[in-house]
């Protein structure tokens, strides 16, 4: 017991110097009787049909479950690449669009009306509108059809006007 | 006693179990607070970075149109090209890298070579607003050199084009690097025209990867509004090409104009010369300019006027300088005296070629007077010391009171930066500060100052019978799908004068336009009215400013135009010498692009050409018949008898006593003349030297009185075709002193 070193919360005492206690000696039982069960052939047969199926039942709803998150993994594939195509396509509709501006006014600027100017007049030797080329049309009268004789119909409104404003 | 100590042990397992429990718990519990709420905001922001991906929509910015819809400034996506110095291991791909990106960019290659060297550096900017072709000629480089990928790379960036380069680029403005504008109507209107920026928010999975869309969430861009002006670009190139030839011809500083639409206020062309290229802001476009600052040594300076340099050419001067308007001030004065029926315009006056306000004399450009002369006749020669004479009538309150009505106290309020903003009792006089002679020198439009476009808004109201416009440059705002969100009404200000009173002051400057000091204004078959002005230009005085301020036709005024010429040097400075002509020139080709219908008088239509007759297929004999009895000159060319061609072809207009080249022979070339000198000619004398060269000329300009040519169309010693047309400007300069 000297090995042991004092403590304040063990009695070690106790435990060590304790008669060992003897263990309740059991009783005896009398062997139960088996219970034997008689099942025909066919319930026999029934039964491990019913296993089957159950098992059957089982594998198939294991394959829906399988197929059905093989599903979700597939489309959820699918979209992350239409996603993806989806992208490139807008950022290339961006770009080409970009060009498309780049490229307009590159030919605006070609076409300025300083160059064009310069070109028809030092290139192609034209000269400025004049007003002698200009034509000015009146069209505050009533409209009339002319036909060819040179006859003018009017409907009656349009000569009741014009006999007035003779 | 085991009892107790039974107890006692109870109680220790019991203190031990809590401390365990409290220790265990509290740190975990310490953690989770210290995580959830001490540092909650920085956890929440790293598992953010960590687990989403926050991608910045770019928002475009919007389009400029001119009136009629064309493209003035529009954007485009672009990128930056940097590299990654510290990825370059070695001598020879430094090399590569360097001349690759110089020869691509086009940037200098000992710049590119020099940032290669920086290793210590992970990114270094190469070029920026790179378009789509180089930077596939780029990825092209990267892709046949192995390894560059990781060295050169790319960033989006934002390119702004506009397609005509210095056309209305004062006006216009530019954006800088970060696509935000820093002059005229891009950052007047920065708001409208910059977007707001979209955000796609979607989960990264633990290799960084976008997850799916499941997870995501899309904020759109809304792409910026986009603007549609009243500023025609026909119109405005009419007004830039005359006014970057008046600059030229008169070795003038600078030179301004603005035309409006007078019956809105509307503002069809603004334009400032030189200018420089919105592509382009930063290089100083006048050459003048660059010489004087090449010649300055020490760098501080130099740069220092780089930057005046830059900051002078971006200003837009029709609205953010002020000068003295001179005597095109005298309309507002005459506009006042008629209107509170101090004057009429039958009245007498004399002009002894002075006046004397109290210790001040007061000259008249032509020193030895006008003598007696009516309202009209003052009005025709500018003269100063009549309207000295009628200011002193309406008294320095009522004077006042016109100045003011006219919005020459206040900015004009149109819709671009920087206006000059009129500071009383510094650049005017208010009521109570007039004294007799400040009053004076009032009268004809000296001692106080005003910005190119309170000029014009005031003439303007005179041709818009007396209602004055709030003048403005933006006509609609359109969105991004094009549709209109907002629509610029034109707005009367007021009635400053009545349209009796606008008539009468019409008259008098129609009279100044057709006999008085604006005769080179005059543009035959349309009705000018208009009023010169010439200034001495503060501080020193050692310049003058030249102007014109008219409107077209009179009778029913389409366009009201302000033409300023600043410091000519050639000679000639007065504001109808110098100012007058090109008014003309801008409003002729106005009037024609508006299809405005001239009405020649009498007179115009006797002195105008005639057109070529139809001479091809008549024979040699009969056509020079043909021609001469109707006044023209015939050279035959060739040794046919029949005429297979002409020139002028038929129809054309030449003048009186042209000359018609036949070709008789189709084997005969086109027969080629050295175009003469014919500035400094008279009318006759012009078309004498054409006549001899084989050539004709169109008169353009003046015709009246004395004139002499300035302008031809070809320059001397071109050749053209024998019978060829050149237009030849004329002008007077007798008795344009003002």
């Amino acid at each position: 017991m000297a090995t042991y070193q004092r403590t304040e919360a063990y009695d070690y005492n106790r435990v060590m110097n304790a008669a060992p206690k003897r263990a309740p000696q059991r009783q005896a039982r009398p062997a139960p009787r088996p219970r034997v069960i008689e099942k025909s052939r066919a319930q026999l047969r029934a039964e491990a049909m019913r296993s089957r199926k159950a098992t059957i039942k089982a594998l198939v709803i294991c394959a829906i479950f399988f197929m059905f998150i093989s599903f979700q993994i597939y489309s959820q594939v699918k979209v992350d690449e239409l996603d993806r195509e989806l992208n490139a396509v807008n950022t290339e509709i961006s770009i080409l669009d970009s060009e498309n501006t780049r490229l307009n006014m590159q030919l605006d600027a070609m076409i300025s009306l300083e160059k064009v100017d310069q070109y028809a007049q030092e290139q192609l030797g034209m000269v400025k509108v004049e007003n002698y080329q200009v034509t000015y049309v009146d069209l505050s009268g009533d409209d009339s059809v002319v036909v060819s004789g040179g006859k003018t119909y009017r409907n009656l409104w349009q000569t009741l006007k014009a006999q007035f404003s003779k | 006693m085991a009892k107790k100590a039974k107890q006692k042990f109870k109680n220790r397992a019991l203190i031990a179990l809590a401390l365990t429990c409290i220790l265990g718990f509290g740190v975990g519990g310490f953690g989770v607070f210290n995580a959830a709420v001490i540092h909650g905001e920085e956890y929440k922001y790293k598992a953010k970075s960590q687990q989403l991906s926050d991608i910045t929509v770019m928002a475009r910015r919007g389009s400029i149109y001119d009136s009629n819809m064309n493209v003035l400034a529009k954007s485009a996506d672009a990128w930056t090209v940097f590299i990654d110095p510290s990825e370059i291991k070695n001598e020879e791909t430094r090399e590569i890298v360097a001349k690759g990106l110089s020869e691509i960019l086009e940037v200098d290659y000992d710049s590119v070579y020099e940032k290669c060297g920086r290793e210590k550096y992970s990114y270094i900017r190469i070029k920026r607003k790179v378009e789509y072709d180089k930077k596939t000629e780029l990825e092209a480089f990267i892709k046949a050199n192995k390894g560059l990928h990781r060295i050169i790379g790319f960033e989006d960036d934002v390119i702004r084009y506009y397609p005509y380069g210095n056309f209305a680029s004062t006006v216009l403005g530019f954006t800088a690097d970060d696509d935000v504008g820093r002059s005229g109507l891009e950052v007047h209107y920065n708001d409208v025209l910059t977007g707001t920026y979209g955000r796609y928010i979607t989960a990264k999975n633990a290799r960084q990867f976008l997850m799916s869309s499941d997870y995501d969430s899309y904020y759109a861009a809304t792409q910026g509004a986009s603007l549609g002006l009243t500023m025609d670009q026909v119109i405005q190139y009419y007004l830039d090409s005359a006014l970057e030839q008046a600059v030229v011809d008169h070795g003038a500083t600078y030179g301004y104009g603005i035309v409006m639409e007078t019956k809105t206020g509307a503002i069809l062309a603004m334009s400032t010369k030189p200018d420089f290229d919105a592509n382009n802001p930063y290089k100083i476009n006048n050459e003048k300019v660059l010489e004087e600052i090449d010649a300055i040594e020490d760098e501080d300076e130099k740069n220092a006027a780089i930057a005046a340099a830059r900051y002078g050419q971006w200003r837009n001067r029709t609205i953010t300088d002020s000068y003295e308007p001179g005597s095109v001030f005298k309309c507002i004065t005459a506009a006042a005296a008629l209107e509170e029926n101090v004057v009429t315009t039958d009245e007498m006056f004399y002009c002894s070629g002075s006046y004397q306000v109290k210790d001040r004399m007061y000259h008249c450009f032509r020193r030895e007077g006008h003598g007696r002369e009516d309202f009209v006749t003052a009005m025709k020669n500018s003269c100063n010391p009549i309207f000295i004479e009628i200011a002193q009538r309406l008294g320095p309150k009522t004077f006042y009171k016109y100045f003011d009505a006219f919005g020459l106290t206040e900015p004009t309020g149109i819709d671009l930066p920087g206006e000059s903003i009129p500071k009383a009792n510094v650049t005017y006089y208010t009521a109570n500060r007039f004294t007799a002679v400040s009053l004076a020198s009032c009268s004809f439009g000296q001692s106080f100052q005003l910005s190119p476009i309170q000029v014009i808004n005031a003439i303007n109201a005179i041709a818009n019978n007396g209602k004055l416009m709030q003048p403005y440059i933006v006509n609609a705002i359109y969105d991004e799908t094009g549709n209109k969100i907002l629509q610029t009404k034109p707005t009367i200000k007021r009635q400053v004068i009545s349209e009796h009173t606008a008539d009468q002051v019409t008259y008098l400057m129609e009279q100044v336009v057709k006999s008085g000091t604006a005769r080179n204004g005059y543009v035959a078959g349309y009705r000018v009215a208009g009023k010169t002005g010439t200034s001495e230009k503060l501080p020193d005085k050692t310049y003058n400013i030249s102007s014109f301020c008219g409107f077209a036709p009179a009778d029913d005024p389409q366009i009201t135009v302000l033409i300023v010429v600043d410091e000519p040097k050639s000679g000639a400075y007065t504001g109808g010498a110098v100012a007058a002509p090109v008014a003309a020139e801008v409003i002729q080709q106005t009037m024609q692009y508006l299809n405005v219908e001239p009405q020649y008088t009498e007179e115009e239509l006797a002195k105008l050409d005639m057109k070529a007759p139809q001479l091809v297929g008549s024979t040699v004999a009969q056509a020079t018949k043909d021609a001469k009895a109707i006044g023209y000159n015939v050279k035959v060319i060739g040794e046919g008898e029949t005429v297979l061609n002409q020139t002028p072809v038929a129809k054309q207009v030449i003048p009186k006593n042209g000359i018609i080249v036949l070709y008789t022979d189709s084997k005969s070339e086109t027969k080629k003349v050295k175009v003469p000198n014919l500035c400094g000619l008279s009318i006759s004398d012009a078309s004498r030297v054409a006549r001899d060269a084989g050539i004709n000329i169109k008169v353009s300009g003046c015709t009246r009185g004395t004139v002499v040519s300035y302008r031809q169309s070809i320059a001397t010693d071109t050749e053209v075709a024998m019978g060829s047309i050149i237009t030849v400007s004329f002008k007077t300069e007798v008795n344009v002193q003002d």
